[in-house]
């Protein structure tokens, strides 16, 4: 069973209907249940950190997600999800996040942001060796290669030795993470959901 | 550059408009964007057509049909928000972007920084109908008129991640996108969108040096029964 997170902001349909085409088992989280059910864990991502860093807080998610990511629960931030994940992010005036991985989410270097479709690709092995496995997956592929779609203004940098992070490089933009997996812990900048046919093996893949 | 589709949508239908002007049904919405989740289409923007007697009741009912949309493409919608209300109402969509275009003539942007605090700043587009085939002229929706380029408040574009600058007078024809417009809005070009009148691509091919950052047929193309990426390759 799939968790969501739901804070009140963010595009929770769409994380519900990429479960859906995926054939995934999914609920919305109740604050009062324990984590410990449920074999992933998702936090959704569209606004603005603040505002989202708040609702973790003021929701009680917080804390209990900083206990699931310390009893080896699997998480998976997708865009802002992924980027409180991290030490501190530049948005908004500068806001602490999770701090589940080491490293820091700062500004693209251009005026506007990066929206956009990028090829990306992704191996199993990546994960095998980084990613705490919950069985032996969904997927039989062992190389996922296609385009993702990315919407952001501020791009995740790390620094943490235990962490694996794929970069983007672009002629636009200096360079910035794409996916970043650290044992129980996969942050991805773009978003799976609303990547077609590519987000969906991907999330095959990971769980 | 991304290549995407402007739907239409009022009353639970979608339309095809031609000149701004006239509105054909084209059925479900879900039809149409499930049409555009096969053609792997860069992305969707959904427009309300609505003017001056655009009512908060007609805007929730729309907002909670388009709550119901199953998509694997990334979209976009507008008309119709407002004021702070409708604002709020938007979430829970399943939509990364949001669409402004009446607040673009306002002097105050509180609608449009409440926008960029609740659902971040790259998701704030900004939307230009224009008409330049005699003078330059730009299209208020909330009171129905076209008013001249200079009122357009510019703290607004400057807020927008992107704009869209769309050619009313091309809609659903095939003359092309007029592309006046871009050396009025030249300050802006790294966030510039075109739409209108794109419909016949191979055409258009000329816009490519003006590099937009996205173009957006409009609703013409669900009559095309190819696939745009293998009629052009992808782009």
């Amino acid at each position: 069973m799939v968790g969501i997170v739901d804070i009140g902001i963010g595009n929770i349909q769409s994380i519900k209907n990429w479960m859906n085409r995926c054939n995934v088992n999914w609920e919305i989280i109740q604050i009062e249940e324990s984590l410990q059910k449920y074999s992933l864990i998702i936090l959704p991502g569209v606004g603005s950190a603040k505002l989202y860093m708040d609702g973790l807080i003021s929701s009680r998610f917080y804390d209990k997600l900083i206990d699931a990511a310390r009893d080896n629960i699997r998480i998976l931030g997708i865009c802002l999800g992924a980027q409180v994940l991290f030490d501190d992010l530049d948005e908004d005036g500068g806001v602490k996040g999770l701090g589940l991985i080491k490293g820091k989410v700062e500004r693209l270097n251009t005026l506007n942001s990066n929206t956009g479709w990028i090829p990306f690709e992704l191996n199993k092995e990546h994960l095998n060796s980084n990613w705490l496995k919950y069985s032996i997956g969904n997927s039989k592929k062992r190389r996922l290669i296609g385009r993702v779609f990315f919407n952001h203004n501020f791009g995740i940098y790390t620094d943490d030795n235990e962490a694996l992070i794929l970069n983007i490089s672009h002629s636009n933009y200096n360079q910035f993470g794409a996916l970043v997996i650290k044992k129980n812990i996969i942050g991805i900048q773009f978003h799976p959901e609303k990547s077609q046919k590519m987000g969906e093996e991907i999330l095959k893949m990971i769980l | 550059m991304r290549l995407g589709c402007v739907i239409l949508f009022r009353n639970g239908l979608c339309y095809q408009s031609y000149n701004w002007s006239y509105l054909r049904p084209l059925g479900k919405i879900q039809n149409v964007i499930s049409h555009l989740d096969q053609y792997e289409i860069d992305e969707i923007s959904i427009l309300r057509p609505v003017r001056c007697d655009d009512s908060d009741s007609d805007f929730k009912k729309d907002v909670k049909l388009l709550s119901r949309i199953k998509s694997s493409t990334p979209i976009s919608f507008g008309g119709g928000i407002r004021n702070l209300e409708r604002l709020k109402y938007l979430d829970g969509l399943p939509f990364e972007r949001f669409i402004f275009s009446s607040i673009l003539f306002q002097p105050k942007l509180d609608l449009l920084y409440n926008a960029s605090l609740i659902f971040g700043k790259q998701a704030l587009i900004g939307l230009i109908p224009f008409d330049f085939s005699s003078e330059e002229l730009v299209f208020n929706s909330s009171t129905n008129e076209f008013h001249r380029l200079n009122t357009l408040n510019r703290e607004a574009l400057e807020i927008c991640d992107e704009i869209i600058t769309y050619d009313t007078v091309s809609e659903g024809e095939n003359i092309g996108f007029n592309l006046k417009i871009l050396s009025k809005l030249s300050e802006y070009e790294g966030k510039l969108v075109y739409s209108g009148g794109i419909s016949e691509l191979y055409k258009d091919l000329s816009l490519y040096n003006f590099q937009p950052k996205a173009m957006l047929i409009e609703n013409k193309v669900l009559h095309t029964e190819n696939s745009l990426k293998a009629k052009y390759g992808r782009m």
